[in-house]
């Protein structure tokens, strides 16, 4: 698929970020992955914006901002998710980071602390828990994608997320 | 060699591998490595690689930059800039003393001339900003990792990258990562050529939405 091609497939960003906030509130936010059972909370930080509308961006910053009415109002009003703060866990290991839709960006990430006897160690340690951070995102994105190519999708996953949104999830 | 945070960070898809091996990427690096802004007030940026040991290293070495399976290395870039308010200060000021002395007002022409001319002084007297952000190359996973969100960073990294190495970059956005993923898996392949976005909110159906929390 050429570069131009892929590029117009990034409409995916905001249907996956939309998706894994139905999922998180429908089945708790457990998603069994290769590296294991992995538990997503949705954090302190949701963008919506509307589809063909960059300046209509509707932010929310606070606790659970996912369960605001106003967030739940602008996912009523056909906005997607733009930017979500996920916190997430794995064993005993603990990442957080903030996701853009669009370009797949991550923003202050907090990852696992590491242990390398020196800098050098320690830089390379660092490093590979990027990687994990973003393996865990891509196998997220994985499981996004194996339902969105689905006739599930159509049948299933679709009417559910539209049926969500309509009642307006646990809002506070 | 200490890499700094990547908490912010976005991944690339490299088109191939380097030629040269290592000693071929630090000979590239040193041909394209940062260099100062000169005496050129024209010039307001300059961008280039660095060594991860400081701003100022531009001594590239094999130790410098190889780290576990990745190469390392920053992407500096330097701005000067007059500060605009200041600019428009001394244009002012330079505009009312000629009104006091000639009784008229600058014509158009001659403002935009005096303003040149303020900015070059003023140029000459700014230092430059200097940022950095670290680059993270795994060459076995064709995956580059790259320290900041910022578009003008990134496109700036894509065009200097293709010109060091004649490798391209494709950012890992949603589409490029879906056909990563996705490779080798033609039903899934084709299938994800024929998405359209879905609306989960038909157009009719979307109630006014109240004022921006």
């Amino acid at each position: 698929m050429a570069g131009h091609a892929v590029e117009q497939l990034d409409f995916l960003g905001r249907e996956f970020l939309t998706w894994l906030w139905f999922r998180c509130e429908v089945d708790g936010g457990l998603f069994p992955l290769e590296q294991g059972e992995l538990g997503v909370v949705l954090g302190d930080y949701v963008k919506l914006v509307a589809p063909g509308d960059e300046h209509g961006e509707h932010t929310v910053r606070r606790e659970s901002p996912h369960r605001s009415r106003a967030a739940r109002a602008a996912l009523r009003a056909g906005r997607q998710v733009a930017a979500v703060r996920l916190e997430m866990a794995l064993g005993e290991q603990s990442f957080s980071a903030t996701i853009d839709a669009d370009g797949f960006a991550v923003r202050s990430a907090k990852l696992p602390p590491v242990e390398g006897a020196d800098e050098r160690e320690r830089s390379q340690e660092r490093m590979e828990r990027v990687e994990e951070l973003d393996d865990l995102l891509d196998a997220l994105f994985a499981r996004f994608l194996s339902v969105r190519l689905s006739p599930a999708w159509e049948a299933e996953e679709r009417p559910a997320i539209e049926a969500w949104i309509e009642q307006g999830g646990a809002a506070d | 060699m200490k890499l700094p945070s990547l908490a912010s960070h976005v991944r690339y898809e490299v088109s191939g591998r380097p030629r040269g091996g290592l000693g071929g990427i630090v000979a590239r690096l040193e041909r394209h490595r940062f260099v100062p802004l000169g005496d050129d007030v024209e010039q307001e940026e300059a961008w280039g690689w660095i060594t991860l040991e400081h701003l100022l290293d531009v001594q590239f070495r094999p130790d410098k930059i190889e780290l576990g399976p990745y190469v390392v290395f920053g992407l500096r870039r330097d701005r000067r800039k007059a500060p605009a308010a200041l600019v428009r200060a001394h244009v002012r000021q330079q505009e009312l003393a000629h009104r006091e002395a000639t009784g008229r007002w600058l014509a158009a022409r001659e403002r935009r001339e005096l303003r040149e001319q303020v900015r070059e002084t003023l140029v000459r007297k700014v230092l430059p900003s200097a940022s950095s952000w670290p680059v993270v190359w795994h060459r076995g996973a064709a995956c580059l990792w790259f320290g900041t969100a910022s578009q003008r960073a990134n496109e700036m990294l894509v065009g200097l990258f293709r010109e060091t190495f004649e490798l391209e970059l494709t950012r890992l956005g949603p589409g490029a990562l879906a056909a990563r993923l996705l490779e080798g898996d033609e039903q899934a392949w084709a299938s994800l050529a024929r998405l359209e976005p879905t609306a989960f909110v038909a157009a009719g159906s979307r109630p006014a939405l109240a004022a921006s929390a």
